[in-house]
């Protein structure tokens, strides 16, 4: 890039603003979000667990009892929830658009709408190939799919590994004779 | 008896159901209905941890097969592009690949032969070789398929103590235990070592 278009860009840049509402701002502000399992959980806002809150107490197990198992539990399915999402994330593909182009070119070339040369013809060739090595690299749908969940094994270890600590946790506040609840 | 107890933890279920997943097989459903049977006083817990599991299972399967389907369509990958290169329609599919190692040996004939006459051809002159080579080629994301299945076994084993501190069901666990040795059996048959080619 030459020194001239690097300050066309910088002046041009300038005079973009962004989103400039309040619901823009907000929606480009969830932009970089991948799959926000690394933000603090809000239970508040959650309406499960109010209810389950009440079912578990309801069932016998003090209020800490239940608040922490069921936040955890809340947790664990955030984690899943976005196993799932990430699953069923369409397949990335390279170039579709340009593929599509060099569709319809040759469809009008077939037609003679167009003629395309000898020059022509190697270029998109290459393009092709260019394009399918690419999308060889990036792989199939369950190369992609693997590769993203593979991504969210660790956030699987913490929220399980917290639900199995409470529960222990509530099993020997109930078998230790040493332990009064005051 | 069962049902009785199966309809009782669903009534407590299905108003506060979790895992909401889009399963049109069934799969999920007949796992989660297997273990809420099992289940001799259930409570609003020990339902939850058994939706946990069941989901567990669910993905612990999904996995087994996209592990799979990534090794088949590697090895259709590979025979294709040693038969004509680069950027050429689909001939051979993962279906095929299945059938020949189920045993279709007309199919495996077939395919060594377009192989032995196919022109610059630098991947491999057999049937095996495309295998080898493409279990080499798919060898991290297998990797990454085996920790996601050792991943869901780890989630079902904690999930199992889980249960097992509010309510020690013996039967439960034993399924879950005949589950994971299934799926280990599925495992093994699926493993396969490319310098034996």
């Amino acid at each position: 890039m030459t020194q001239k278009q690097t300050k066309a860009n910088k002046e041009n840049a300038k005079k973009s603003t962004g989103p400039r509402t309040k619901s823009g701002r907000a929606r480009s502000s969830q932009n970089s979000i991948k799959h926000g399992l690394n933000q603090a959980l809000n239970l508040e806002s959650d309406n499960r667990f109010i209810i389950l809150l009440r079912l578990v107490k309801g069932d016998g197990y003090s209020h800490d009892e239940a608040y922490s198992i069921i936040s955890a539990i809340l947790d664990h399915r955030r984690v899943m929830d976005a196993c799932y999402e990430q699953y069923h994330a369409p397949k990335k593909v390279f170039g579709r658009a340009e593929t599509m182009m060099m569709q319809d070119l040759e469809g009008d070339a077939e037609l003679g709408l167009i003629t395309i040369g000898y020059n022509d013809t190697v270029k998109i060739a290459r393009f092709k190939t260019r394009i399918g090595r690419i999308n060889e690299r990036l792989g199939s749908a369950q190369v992609q799919r693997v590769r993203r969940l593979g991504r969210l094994i660790r956030y699987q270890r913490r929220s399980i590994a917290q639900i199995h600590r409470i529960t222990r946790e509530m099993k020997n506040d109930k078998t230790n004779p040493f332990i009064f609840k005051l | 008896m069962t049902e009785d107890k199966l309809k009782q933890s669903l009534a407590i279920l299905n108003p506060i159901r979790t895992v909401k997943l889009k399963d049109k097989t069934g799969n999920f459903e007949a796992i989660l209905q297997g273990l809420l049977s099992d289940l001799e006083t259930p409570n609003t817990l020990s339902v939850l941890l058994c939706e946990q599991i069941a989901e567990s299972i669910f993905w612990m399967r999904r996995h087994v097969e996209d592990k799979e389907l990534i090794l088949l369509e590697a090895t259709a990958e590979k025979i294709d592009k040693a038969q004509s290169g680069y950027g050429s329609n689909r001939a051979c599919t993962a279906e095929d690949i299945k059938q020949v190692l189920l045993g279709d040996e007309t199919l495996k004939r077939k395919i060594n032969n377009k192989l032995k006459k196919a022109r610059l051809n630098s991947i491999a002159t057999s049937f095996d070789g495309c295998r080898a080579k493409a279990f080499l080629s798919c060898a991290k994301e297998v990797r990454i398929a085996d920790d996601l299945i050792q991943r869901q076994m780890l989630n079902i084993r904690h999930l199992q103590r889980s249960l097992d501190a509010i309510d020690m069901k013996s039967r439960i666990i034993r399924r879950m235990d005949l589950e994971l040795e299934r799926v280990e059996q599925d495992l093994t048959l699926l493993e396969h070592d490319p310098e034996a080619d």
